[in-house]
């Protein structure tokens, strides 16, 4: 360090500094020398702060945490709704075509009980012209599917107008757009049939009403139905498919002592398309005035109309038979039936 | 013999190597002592403090590498938190002052090691008056003899932040110093006047 030249400060500073310097002569004391080493080297590695910052996490981490999850959420979501969207357009040979279907199901199952049969039957829509582009296609066996799965949504859409609370006048509607639906799937059906594929039917309106499995009713109104059995059928006033009809559990001579048996819980859906005949069958006899007007322009099938009446089980009482119920009391709440659309019929209708 | 080299010896120490750490703790036990000692003022605490900076340097050696900076910076950062966790945990505030230390060459005079005693009881005691980035410039670059630049690599500021840093300090040194002469002179002085007071007043009471 050189001097500096002019006095004054710059001096006295460079004479402070100099005094600064002569401090470099100190040492460590001795007995430091020997214990510091030991002392550190008696340390272990660097513990693991994991559990600090687990149990304590800093907001650095927190921070970082948040972020990453955020971040995992905006592209599963983006990756998810992609696919969705890619998927909407598949075909059942396509990879995407099984997304398309889980998530068909997943709005069905979070959707209220009162818009189920509009989304079973917008479902059945998009099968029935699938079905049409398989056909067009010349893919029969996968057409055949599409159409399978669009006759069951149909039956779906059926079984969740039933039990969905609704008004007079949406119940007519959502009747009305099943059987505009059904139509379609008819006129598909008939195209794939020429082209030698084998669609399953759909129900006639008979036959579904009388799919449809007997709901609980409280111990009191079983007794009262078992004491006044020749009025249980005449009892229902409005049911929900509007025809008066007095659902029977199951058909056969082997299952009257089955059908007193009130208190099981109803099946959702409807028997498959093979007992459509059965039941429609099953019907005749339980089939009350109003039953005509059922279900709008609906044609039913011609192994339907053929089939003979089996008036297996009735509500009229026998001494071993207990008498049924009616599925629907006349309290049944008329919730409005809201957000329905018709669907519309521009792809199949013209065919 | 040559002299090891002290960055193939920090490798080997970064590999938990007992031995060559001993190595690097002998080789800068004083400057880091030094460092603590200066900035704290406490030769009892200044040994603690050293102690724990080795012990965290030991703890996370595998952390290290040579290539940021040289192993002697990378233990005086260490030392330089080490002092601030302390006086964050116990206050800034020293109860006692211990000046006893040790030093390099003992092949000196009585006379010489008195002055030097004073000389550096009075340095100490003025640098602990002054802020630490002050106190922090002054011993790296006068007491060790660092760089501009490696001080600044230490304290983790710019080299022009580090000159600016110093002019500042010596003058506030200066000035700390002068009132502590000052203060001295003046306590001196009072204590004079009182006592010339008192044997005035002695000398006129009345005699009875």
């Amino acid at each position: 360090m050189s001097r500096p030249r002019r006095g004054g400060e710059a001096a006295e500073l460079f004479e402070l500094a100099q005094r600064l310097q002569r401090l470099h002569a100190v040492a460590a004391p001795d007995r430091l020398r020997s214990t510091a080493l030991a002392h550190a080297l008696a340390v272990k590695r660097a513990p693991d702060r994991r559990p600090r910052v687990i149990f304590f996490p800093s907001a650095r981490g927190l921070a970082l945490a948040a972020g990453r999850l955020a971040a995992s959420v905006v592209a599963g979501t983006v990756l998810g709704y992609g696919a969705y969207v890619a998927s909407a357009a598949s075909l059942p040979d396509s990879p995407l075509y099984q997304v398309k279907l889980l998530v068909e199901d997943a709005r069905v199952a979070m959707a209220p009980a009162d818009q189920r049969s509009q989304i079973f039957v917008e479902q059945a829509t998009r099968r029935i012209e699938e079905t049409d582009a398989l056909i067009q296609d010349g893919r029969i066996s996968d057409a055949e599917r599409s159409a399978s799965d669009a006759a069951r949504r149909i039956e779906s859409a059926r079984a969740a107008a039933r039990e969905a609370p609704a008004a007079d006048v949406q119940r007519a509607d959502v009747q009305r757009a099943i059987g505009t639906t059904e139509d379609q799937y008819r006129s598909v059906s008939r195209v794939l049939a020429d082209r030698g594929g084998s669609p399953p039917p759909v129900s006639p309106p008979e036959a579904r009403a009388a799919a449809v499995q007997p709901v609980p009713v409280a111990p009191e109104v079983a007794a009262s139905a078992q004491s006044e059995p020749a009025t249980s059928g005449n009892s229902v006033g409005a049911p929900l498919t509007g025809t008066g009809f007095s659902p029977i559990a199951s058909v056969g001579p082997g299952a009257g002592a089955q059908v007193g048996a009130t208190a099981e819980p109803p099946a959702r859906v409807s028997a498959p398309p093979s007992d459509f005949a059965a039941i429609g069958s099953a019907d005749a006899s339980a089939t009350g005035p109003g039953r005509s007007a059922t279900t709008g322009p609906a044609a039913l099938t011609p192994a339907t109309q053929t089939s003979t009446p089996r008036p297996a089980v009735t509500n009229v009482p026998s001494p071993t038979r207990t008498p049924v119920p009616t599925t629907v009391p006349a309290t049944q709440p008329a919730a409005p039936f809201s957000g329905f659309t018709p669907i519309p019929t521009s792809r199949t209708g013209g065919r | 013999m040559t002299e090891p080299d002290p960055q193939h010896t920090a490798r080997r120490a970064a590999q938990r190597d007992t031995e060559a750490f001993a190595e690097l703790y002998h080789a800068n036990l004083n400057a880091v002592y030094r460092f603590v000692f200066f900035k704290v003022g406490d030769s009892a605490l200044a040994e603690d403090l050293t102690a724990d900076v080795f012990a965290k340097a030991w703890e996370g050696i595998d952390r290290f590498q040579w290539r940021d900076l040289p192993f002697q910076h990378w233990l005086l950062r260490i030392a330089r938190n080490v002092v601030v966790d302390h006086w964050r945990s116990h206050r800034r505030f020293i109860t006692s002052i211990d000046g006893r230390y040790d030093v390099i060459s003992d092949v000196e005079s009585p006379e010489d090691a008195v002055a030097r005693d004073n000389e550096v009881d009075g340095l100490r005691r003025s640098l602990t008056e002054l802020p630490d980035d002050q106190r922090d410039v002054l011993i790296l670059r006068f007491i060790e003899g660092f760089s501009h630049a490696d001080a600044a690599r230490v304290m983790g500021k710019s080299t022009v932040a580090v000159r600016q840093i110093q002019v500042r300090a010596l003058r506030a040194l200066r000035r700390v110093m002068y009132e502590g002469e000052h203060s001295v002179a003046a306590g001196a002085t009072n204590r004079l006047r009182a006592a010339a007071r008192r044997n005035t007043a002695q000398s006129e009471e009345p005699v009875v």
